[in-house]
């Protein structure tokens, strides 16, 4: 059995029509008008033990409603899922007691207090015993690179070690399902490789599960090899990162440094010109035609220097987007 | 039963460490420590002006002699202590919890969410000048009044101080469950500190209808009324039975509601 | 427009925008005014005497009613403002540019009680039209003395201005002031007579009292009213309002020059 499994997961939230003005006002106070949100339709996907993998989606697209649903926040207005065997949602504290979620925009820890202190109320909470409690702080602390920390009063650190101090909080129980939602939000450049290149490490060397959401593509990019990406709502894709171009784009990227202008007549002929910048011009050339085109470019032009990339998983992710809102 | 002895004591466990963690930080600003005593203290100079104006009067109040009224006030002052000590913050950061979200963070945890969101702010520096105050004035009240220290009545005093405690939980923490509905709560904590304050004297002041009214409607009375009148043996059977039952009835309510109002929760960032 | 006039108008305005807020800080006064009044009828309903410590009940209901409306008027607030200002170092825009703190902090005070002081009044001549008319209270209506009272109330304004203006500079000392600012806030609604008449604390206490100017502010002014103050005791107290008001002004100026010496030498 998987360690997660979600048929058809929906959730509709229900709000009321707001107008403006006295009389609707009045009027509202007799009967309102429910108004519905589809926030996650149909979701359906499962999650083996020890794989990272990524929700990725514009801002509003269901990402962190679905890790509520899964973490047991929220109730879904249809269909199932089982965490860790366990219906999220019916809150049994041996399955609270296996996972752990860390939503970067929300802190835990006592803000007066140093760390250790609401570790320690983590340790009783969680019914963790001593020696583990002792052996897991030590060991998450080292490799954070927090262990002279522990002492300081969490308003006193600095936005990227308060978020480390949250993670050894999230872990002490060592749970076996991890769900992050945006956990490096607002953080450096640094700490978010820190925090990265922890979570992979801490991924191989313990088999946990982890579902991650982000805003940050390198943090997908680089944990993920499976991402699974909501748009309104809805799955529009469920893969391999890498192979996300294959999908809706047969384009390449080409590159070229020139030694003397060349008009763009010339250069149309090879592709379609994305942009020309004094002697750097940029081309995107059809899959089928790249090879032979290229060929032919470095034959007819005066190139000084070449590169050939494909196109940015972003542009990839957007054309997903399109695609999903067409067919919605 | 062992499971349930368990579970007492890793709750109380994790109380002492709530009560731990409010002692550093109390340390760690000591100015606002001093200042909540201070700013207790001058609430307790305004109850104590009631107390000396019923002394100058001289006259017994509806049988109950100054010395008597001490009994009430004290008891009314303790009260006002374990409050504002234990349950108000909890109470009013509610609706901020539910506001911003933070409670999601509750809700994972292994640990009754009703446990954790309302019994962990606890700020002892308003029960510290009013715990002490408020046992000197029971103390003189009690000794004054000649009533006999034995054990039926340190235990009904104590007692029904404790129906108080798990009432007044119970009371105040009703009105806040109106967050749930994104209902401001603002205007709700000025009327059930309002209605606290009722018992700033005793309640025999009132007349047959706001006892009544105060007793088995809106049980603001039970809160500090019954440890002194328990004293003074000025319950009725009914009373006292009433007393008992009353924190229970309305705890087991809370419970209920909160349960209800905890299903109607959808998380604020939809 | 003179800027300390534009400051009064802005103050005026402000408080315009929270008058609904004034009117439930007004309304929340009735819970321990039904206290009183039941404490009161218990006593009186015990008593033979139709007088308790000199007062009878319609009287000391008239007081608790009264001093409940008073010590909303007068109160200040803009210490905490003041501390504010100290603290961020807003203050120092105010030594780099022509305008005075203090005129402009009593400005806009002066100007925020315009409209509270319309309401009050509104409020009091409904209920002395209550009172009177319909339940027939023992309650002495003079238009002289209510003339009188405003003039008494309106030095009492000043009198608190000043007050709690010399109160504020305890922001120069201390980085935190809101527990001395509350509590001096609590301590002297009992000392001025919101809670109790003052004559009901007995001699003692009264003789402490009479060195305070407390009593100036809330007691004082409704013994104008209620017709408790013979004329010449209350031309007397008018004037001990206009020597507190006098003495307080000086003190106020010697400890914000203090203050100020203290805010500069530190940086602001």
């Amino acid at each position: 059995m998987s360690i997660i499994e979600v048929q058809n997961l929906s959730k509709q939230f229900s709000y009321y029509k707001k107008e403006v003005g006295l009389k609707s006002s009045i009027k509202n106070l007799f009967h309102r008008e429910a108004l519905y949100k589809q926030a996650v339709k149909d979701v359906s996907f499962t999650v083996e033990q020890g794989e990272i993998v990524g929700f990725l989606g514009p801002n509003g697209a269901g990402k962190t409603t679905t890790l509520k649903m899964l973490s047991g926040i929220i109730y879904p207005t249809g269909g199932n899922a089982t965490v860790l065997g366990y219906k999220p949602w019916e809150r049994k504290k041996a399955f609270k007691q296996q996972f752990s979620i860390v939503m970067g925009q929300k802190n835990q820890l006592w803000w007066d207090l140093p760390a250790n202190e609401s570790l320690n109320l983590n340790r009783c909470i969680y019914e963790v015993s001593d020696q583990d409690f002792k052996m897991t702080v030590e060991e998450l602390s080292e490799l954070l690179d927090v262990k002279e920390l522990l002492k300081i009063q969490v308003r006193r650190l600095s936005l990227g070690e308060r978020m480390k101090m949250e993670l050894i909080a999230a872990l002490l129980h060592k749970p076996k399902v991890i769900f992050l939602d945006e956990p490096t939000i607002g953080l450096d450049l640094l700490s978010q490789k820190k925090i990265r290149e922890f979570f992979k490490y801490y991924n191989q060397q313990n088999k946990v599960t982890i579902v991650l959401t982000s805003h940050y593509m390198n943090d997908i990019v680089d944990l993920c090899k499976r991402t699974i990406i909501i748009n309104e709502g809805a799955v529009v894709y469920d893969g391999e990162l890498a192979k996300i171009n294959a999908m809706f784009d047969a384009t390449k990227i080409v590159k070229v440094t020139l030694s003397q202008t060349v008009s763009d007549a010339d250069l149309l002929q090879y592709g379609v010109i994305k942009n020309v910048d004094g002697l750097e011009v940029t081309l995107e050339i059809e899959k089928e035609q790249a090879k032979h085109n290229i060929k032919s470019m470095l034959d007819h032009l005066p190139i000084l220097d070449f590169t050939l990339e494909d196109t940015p998983i972003e542009e990839g992710i957007a054309a997903i987007y399109q695609h999903g809102r067409k067919q919605a | 039963m062992s499971q349930l002895w368990k579970g007492t004591k890793r709750y109380a466990l994790i109380y002492s460490l709530f009560f731990k963690n409010s002692l550093i930080a109390l340390m760690e600003y000591r100015i606002n420590f001093i200042f909540g005593v201070m700013v207790e203290l001058g609430f307790i100079v305004i109850k104590l002006s009631y107390v000396y104006v019923v002394f100058r009067v001289g006259e017994n109040i509806n049988g109950l002699t100054p010395y008597n009224v001490m009994l009430f006030v004290g008891t009314f002052i303790i009260m006002s202590g374990i409050y504002s000590a234990l349950l108000f913050f909890n109470f009013v950061n509610l609706p901020e919890l539910i506001r911003t979200g933070d409670l999601d963070t509750y809700i994972t945890k292994p640990i009754s969410l009703q446990f954790i969101t309302t019994m962990k702010s606890i700020d002892i520096s308003f029960a510290v000048p009013n715990i002490i105050g408020g046992i000197i004035v029971v103390v003189i009240g009690w000794n004054q009044s000649g009533i006999p220290v034995n054990l039926s009545n340190l235990a009904g005093y104590i007692g029904y101080l404790i129906l108080g405690v798990i009432l007044t939980y119970s009371l105040f923490l009703l009105p806040q469950l109106l967050a749930f509905w994104t209902v401001k709560t603002n205007g709700i904590n000025d009327i059930s500190n309002a209605l606290f304050d009722f018992n700033q004297m005793p309640m025999t002041i009132y007349n047959k209808l706001v006892q009544r009214a105060g007793t088995f409607l809106i049980p603001v009375f039970l809160l500090t009324n019954y440890s002194p009148l328990f004293l003074l043996n000025g319950l009725s059977k009914l009373q006292m039975v009433w007393g008992i039952a009353a924190p229970f009835i309305f705890l087991i309510l809370v419970r209920l509601l909160w349960k209800y109002a905890l299903k109607q929760y959808t998380s604020a960032s939809s | 427009m003179n800027k300390y006039a534009k400051v009064f108008t802005l103050g005026l305005l402000n408080a315009l925008e929270y008058r609904v807020n004034f009117l439930l800080t007004l309304l929340s006064t009735i819970f321990p005014i039904l206290i009183q009044y039941f404490l009161w009828s218990t006593i009186f309903r015990g008593n033979s005497e139709s007088e308790v410590l000199g007062y009878q009940f319609d009287q000391i209901i008239f007081y608790t009613i009264c001093a409940a409306l008073l010590s909303k008027l007068v109160a200040a607030g803009f210490e905490y403002d003041v501390s504010n200002d100290v603290r961020t170092g807003q203050l120092s825009k105010f030594i780099v540019q022509p305008i005075g703190y203090f005129q402009y902090r009593i400005s806009s005070f002066l100007g925020g009680k315009i409209p509270q002081i319309i309401i009050v009044t509104f409020i009091l001549v409904l209920i002395l039209v209550v009172v009177k008319w319909v339940l027939q209270l023992d309650v002495e209506v003079a238009l002289l003395r209510i003339a009188v009272f405003f003039v008494a109330v309106a030095l009492s304004i000043v009198m608190n201005f000043f007050i709690f203006y010399c109160l504020s500079t305890f922001s120069f000392w201390f980085v935190e002031v809101w527990g001395i600012f509350y509590t001096f806030t609590l301590l002297s609604s009992v000392a001025s007579g919101g809670i109790f008449p003052l004559d009901m604390f007995g001699q003692g206490i009264n003789k402490v009292l009479d060195f305070l100017p407390f009593k100036y502010i809330i007691f004082f002014p409704i013994n104008v009213l209620n017709g408790k103050l013979p004329w010449a005791e209350i031309a007397n107290g008018m004037m001990l309002q206009l020597g507190w008001i006098l003495l307080l002004f000086i003190c106020s100026k010697f400890l914000w020059y203090k203050g100020m010496q203290r805010f500069e030498s530190v940086g602001g």
